[in-house]
This record gives structure tokens, sequence and C-alpha cells, in this order.
């Protein structure tokens, strides 16, 4: 018996060197995986370009320029020839990502102590540019503002001391846990690197059961199986010590706590491929199926849209998918210094998903070998 | 020349393929654009992530902390979910996913308020989903903002100021927003119509590989794929070309209307679908006589969706990646392909807007042409010298 483990595992290990398909599909999880992560080097979207149509050329007008040009997500494009009609075309051809018209008058509108209003037209069209040069654009407006009205105040006898209270009365001190310099690598990268070890491992330990791929008997098929979660654990372990750092997202929790997540990962997949090859009856339509999981676990998983968003159905579907406990327990294991008590329900649900999968797996093994047994009294 | 002549036969044995002797086949060219998409669009039904849960922790319980909960509560972005009693508490509601926002109103927040002196709310975002946080954060900052008006208001007005005079002044600068081709901003809207071109891609993709696959796998051999491969696969491509467009129309008429996923011009997306479709013959030709039966399409070709969405500059921008990320990327036939689709479905529906992306497709798919042809070329080369080698082996 031990042989026969020990042939279906080396057999599966060579595969991986020897058979093109399988050396390929390894090659691109370290490529793909790599490439989709680096698209995230730069962390955060910066220096979209604004342009800023100046027609007060004014004191406020190019206070209002200069915080613009501050802030690291915008940076202003200085044509003072660029007039509406271009500003329009090179917001279609996407060659702006906003602009800022200031118009003329507007300072001494605020000297008057009258509202002064700032026009500002920002291409939605890719919401991730749209809302990052929104919220500079914004955040820049609105401190000018409350610099313009500390200095109105101070200049109606207001106190110094007084007048910041006065303009600026509630602030908020932001604190941002699992992710403090909101940048794009933490929120993705991770989820995206394992995204595609869960649908590697799903897709060879799926092909395992084809008829054309089985191992010649149950030992050797176990063998196998040990051997493509081992292959994806060492890949695991790489992606969080190696891939990962290298995009400046360090795990802060200890190498244990980790490990288990990504063993029990590991141990899922397994048992939900077994699962569904034995509970679908016929073999390419369960490795279909199980690659058609694979695909779907990202957008399920709730890590990027909300679960809260999802249709019913769906969210109880998404809370027997293999992906999603891990995905859950992976952003805190990342972003916080976690022990397994921080990841209780993710564990808990690990134990019932694993305990389904085996219950489906037993039920149908039984079903089968009834129906093989009956076969063979009743010919 | 000979082997030309084969492809009205190569057209033939693939459409019988099809609907008569190989179901799976056009299994897969049924299930993959009415399936996934449906899945997808589904899910992203509700398209915008709004009412993030809030938990309060209101140390003040005074009217101005209460006033602030409910300007919390009253934005379309939070939804107060509770009140609890200490920080620890709501960190856990943080850490167990229960809420995503935690504001923390401190004891003396309204007595700093009444002398005039500022004040601080601590606030708690979870920013480890982007997503939520670009929501949940404007919100914060709305309604602190509008209780700041409040309160100045209120301030100047007890100074002797009229209340006309301080509306005027507070605040000095308005900001007036035009968001421009997607002012909802949801996400949905944003994302789905990209994926529906990805769909498009790996039907093509992976139909044509998978039936090309099948014909090579022991017992199922094809006499004709043996004589002429190329000209078959090409055949193949061709008869399934139908399939692709029928697909094509059932998400972009049917699935796409059904889910409201913005096109400017339905019949111009459609247009550039089917400009994609050809210009992606020249690649799927070539993957498919690469691959060795029909599962390998699967298991091969699936794994490519992820990292070609990602590169493609559909979601982060291609100038915000390294540059032989781009280079890569600009090889790709769906990076240009999700370009234009990004420009019809929130810009315009002018097709001569996106020429100059049609024309970057024209050119890889020209290039993949060249590749196919020499592929091609070369395999035939060493087919006849092989057969010369078998013919000559008895008497030599």
């Amino acid at each position: 018996m031990l042989r026969a483990l020990a042939e279906g595992f080396g057999h599966q290990v060579l595969r991986f060197v020897r058979e093109g398909k399988f050396a390929l599909l390894l090659a691109l999880l370290l490529g793909g995986t790599w490439l989709s992560i680096d698209v995230y080097r730069y962390l955060v979207v910066i220096d979209a370009p604004v342009a800023v149509l100046d027609f007060d050329n004014s004191a406020l007008s190019r206070t209002l320029r200069t915080y613009l040009d501050a802030t690291r997500e915008v940076r202003v494009v200085a044509d003072p020839t660029l007039g509406e009609a271009a500003a329009r075309k090179a917001l279609v051809e996407g060659t702006l990502a906003g602009v800022v018209v200031l118009p003329e008058g507007l300072s001494a509108r605020v000297k008057r102590g009258d509202h002064a209003t700032v026009v500002v037209a920002v291409d939605m069209s890719n919401i991730l540019v749209g809302k990052n040069t929104y919220k500079a654009v914004s955040t820049a407006v609105s401190t000018v503002s409350a610099g313009v009205l500390i200095t109105q105040l101070r200049k109606l006898g207001v106190r110094k001391e007084m007048a910041f209270a006065s303009a600026v009365p509630v602030s908020i001190d932001e604190y941002l846990p699992l992710n403090p310099s909101t940048n794009y690598a933490v929120y993705l990268v991770p989820i995206l690197a394992f995204a595609l070890l869960h649908v590697f491992l799903l897709i060879v330990v799926g092909s395992l059961f084809l008829p054309s791929e089985r191992p010649p008997s149950t030992v050797h098929l176990l063998g196998a199986l040990l051997a493509s979660a081992l292959l994806t654990f060492a890949v695991g372990a790489l992606f969080l010590w190696v891939y990962l750092p290298a995009l400046g997202v360090l795990p802060q929790s200890g190498p244990r706590v980790l490990v288990a997540n990504l063993g029990a990962l590991i141990g899922l997949d397994v048992l939900f491929a077994a699962a569904v090859a034995r509970v679908v009856p016929r073999p390419l339509t369960a490795f279909q199926l199980t690659v058609i999981v694979a695909m779907l676990s990202l957008m399920f998983a709730g890590v990027t849209w909300p679960p809260d968003m999802f249709p019913p159905v769906f969210r109880a579907i998404s809370e027997w998918m293999p992906f999603t406990p891990f995905a859950r327990a992976l952003r805190i294991l990342l972003g916080t210094r976690a022990s397994f008590s921080d990841v209780a329900p993710a564990l808990g649900q690990y134990v019932r998903l694993a305990a389904g999968y085996a219950v489906a797996l037993g039920i149908s093994t039984g079903f089968a070998w009834l129906v093989a047994r009956l076969r063979r009294v009743h010919p | 020349m000979s082997r030309i002549c084969l492809l009205p036969r190569a057209i033939l044995s693939e459409l019988r393929r099809i609907f008569l002797t190989d179901r799976d086949v056009l299994l897969v060219l049924l299930a993959i654009p009415v399936v996934y998409p449906t899945i997808v669009s589904e899910l992203y039904e509700r398209t915008s992530a709004m009412e993030r849960p809030l938990v309060v922790v209101d140390l003040d319980n005074s009217e101005v902390s209460r006033r602030l909960s409910l300007a919390l509560d009253a934005t379309p972005e939070l939804e107060l979910r509770r009140r609890v009693d200490d920080v620890e508490t709501g960190r856990r509601t943080l850490r167990d996913g229960e809420a995503e926002v935690l504001v923390r109103i401190p004891d003396d927040f309204s007595r700093r308020v009444a002398r005039g002196e500022p004040a601080a709310v601590k606030a708690w975002i979870g920013a480890a989903n982007m997503l939520t946080y670009g929501v949940a954060y404007p919100g914060l900052r709305a309604a602190i903002g509008a209780l700041n008006e409040e309160i100045t208001t209120e301030r100047l007005q007890k100074r002797g100021f009229t209340t006309a005079g301080v509306r005027r002044r507070v605040p000095p600068v308005v900001q007036e927003s035009r968001l421009l081709y997607h002012p909802t901003a949801s996400y949905g809207g944003f994302l789905i119509i990209g994926v529906l071109l990805l769909v498009v891609q790996q039907m093509v993709l992976v139909a044509l590989a998978f039936s090309v696959g099948r014909r090579r796998e022991p017992g199922r051999t094809d006499p004709l794929f043996e004589r002429a491969p190329f000209v078959t696969t090409v055949g193949a491509y061709l008869a399934q070309s139908l399939l692709y467009a029928a697909g094509t129309a059932v998400i972009l008429f049917v699935i796409a209307p059904a889910f409201g996923w913005p096109m400017q011009r339905p019949a111009a997306m459609f247009l550039l679908f089917l400009a994609f479709i050809g210009a992606l013959a020249p690649l799927a030709v070539l993957i498919a006589l690469a691959v060795r039966d029909g599962t390998s399409a699967f298991q091969l070709l699936m794994f490519a969706t992820i990292p070609l969405l990602m590169m493609s500059g559909f979601a982060w921008p291609l100038d915000q990646m390294p540059a032989y990320v781009r280079a890569i990327a600009s090889v790709l036939p769906s990076t240009p392909a999700l370009q234009a689709v990004r420009l019809l479905s929130t810009k315009t529906g002018d097709l001569s807007v996106v020429l100059p992306l049609l024309r970057w497709l024209a050119v890889q798919s020209a290039a993949y042409a060249l590749v196919l042809v020499v592929v091609a070329a070369g395999a035939a080369w060493r087919r006849a010298r092989r057969l010369r080698a078998a013919l000559a082996g008895p008497e030599g």
C-alpha cells in the first residue's frame, strides 16, 4: 500500500516536470500570479492629469491650483490655452482625468462675503481613477475654503485661536486598520495570488478524477492528491513569504496560523474536488463544474464585492465555497498580529464545510457501492 | 492548394460535430455565454455598495453627539447598525465584519463644541476593502462637513451675523461637481461590461481548443484533422463563428439590458465584439493547434482569465503599471478591446472614437496571423519530411 502511495506521489510530481501541460500550468501559476500582482507595484493611483481652467488668475485661484498640484493623486496639467471644447475632447479621449474651472470673479466674490463656485468635472468612466481624482480635488477645495473662512473670521475680529474652531468645529482623527496607507496592493494582491492558487489546485485535483488522467488505484490516487497538495502548499508559502513581501505586503501574523489557514484551504479544496467528482455522474461535467466554481470563487468570497450586496441565494452559495473562509481569514492574518482565536469564525466555517463535503462524498460513495452490489446480485 | 479545398468540408464536419456527434462542444458554446454572464450579472445586480454598516461609541451622549449619530445614519453611504459601550467592543465588530466603520465620540464632545473649542471624533474605517472604504469615507466626511456648517452658522449668528449673511459666507468656496460618463459611479456598471468581453474571449478560445483537442484524443481521432490540421482548425473556427455571434448577441441584447449594464449604442458594442472575435481568430487557431486534448483547453485557458483582466488596464490604469507589464499587456487582444469597451459603454456610441484601438487590435491580429502562418508552414514541412522519410524507409 505504501509503495502504491509513493508511486502515485512520484508519478504526480514527475508530471509537473515532464508533462508539458502540467509544467505549463505551473509556469502559468507562477508567472501569471507575478504579473497579476505586479500590476499594483505602484500601490496607489497617482498623478491623474487634471486641467485647471483659471479664468480668475487671482491669489486665491493660484492657491487652489497649488493645493491641487500638491496632492499625490492628481497633477495639474499646465496648458493656459486649453479651452472648454479641447478639455471636453481630452476627457472623452481619456488624456484628462478631470477639469477644474475657476471662474472669473472668484476672488472678488469671496472678498465680498459671497459664495464662490468652483466647477469640477471628473471622468468617472473608470471609477477607481475618477473617485481618487474627485477625492483629491474635494480635499483641496475644502481645505482652501476652510482657510478662507478662518482669514475672513479673523478680519471680522474673531480671535486667532477661536477662528479655527469656528471654521472647523469638529475634525476627524482617522484610523485605517488592515490597510493604513489605503493602497491597492494590500487590498487586492494577496486575494488575487491565492485565488489563482486555489484555481490551480482545483484544476489539478479535478483532473485526477478524469478517466484519462485517473491513477490506476485509489491508493495511487491518494498519493497523487498528496503530491498536488504539497506542491500547492509550497507555492502558497512562496506567495506568502516571497511574492507578497516583494510588493510590500508583509504578513503580520505568525507562521503557525498562516500555515494552518493555507493548509485548511488546500485540504478543503481536495475534499471539494473529490466530492464533486463523486456526486456528479459524468467525469467531464464534474471537472467543468469544479473549474467554474474555482473561477467564481474570487467574486463569491465577498472580499471585493461585499456579501451583503449579494442576492440571498448567492450569499448562501458563497458560504459553501472553500475559498470564502480562507479569503476572510487571510485579510485579518496579513493586516494584524492575529492568533487562532482572532480567526475563529473562519476556522468554524472550515469545519462545517469539511463536514458537509465529507458527508456528500460519503453518501455518494455509499450509493455507488450499493448500485454496484445490486448490479452484481441482479445483473 | 488541395488542402484549402478541404475548408468547406472542415466547416461542415465541425457543424456536424457540434449539432450531432459531440454535444459537449455545443454545451460549452451555450454554457459560457449564458451561464457565466448571468451569474456575474446577478451577483452585481445591486451595482453600488451603499449603506455600509456603522457602529458608534457615544461617550458624550449629548444633544450634539446624537445629532452627529443621526447625521451619519442619514447619509446614503452609512447605516448606523448599533451603539456600543466601548471601543474594544466596537473594534471587535470591525474585525468580525459586522461593522465597516466605527466612530468614537469623546465624553467632552458637547462641552468643547459649546465652548467654541476644536472637537475631534475618532473614526476607524476598514480599508482592507478599498471598494467599501471608498463608499464609507466620503459618507463620514459629508456628515461631519454638514455638522460643521451647522455649528459654524450657529456660532456666527450668536456673534451678531444675520442669517442671510452667514449663509452667503459659509462655506466661502463651494464645489459644483459634474461626474461625467458614469455619474452613479456604480461598481457593477463599471466592471461587468468588461467581464462580458472576457467571457466572449473565453468562449472563443475554450470552445475552439476543446473541439480541436477532442479530435486528437485517443479513440476520437479525426482523419480530416490528421490530414490537414491547420485547415480543419480554421474550418472549425469559421463554423463556430456563427455560435460566437449568437452567444455575443445573447450577452449584449438580452443579458446586458436585463441587468441595465451601460452601453451607449448596443449595435456599436455588438460590432466591436464581432471585430474582437474576428481579431482573435489567429490566436485562437494557434492555441487550438497547440492543445493535445479537450480537457487541456479548460485546464490552461480558464486559468488565464484573471491575469488577462488584471493586465488589460480596464480596472487599474495602464500608465500606472511597470513598463514590462505594459509591454506584455500591449500584445494581448483584450487590452485594446477592453479600452474600446470602456469608451463605448460610458462615453460615446461613435465607433470612430475607438478607431485607434481597433487599429491596434488589427495590428495584433496581423502579427498573430503571421506567427500562425510560420507555425503552420513549419508543421507542414515537418509532416512532409516525415512522410518522405517513411516512404524512403523500406528501400533505404
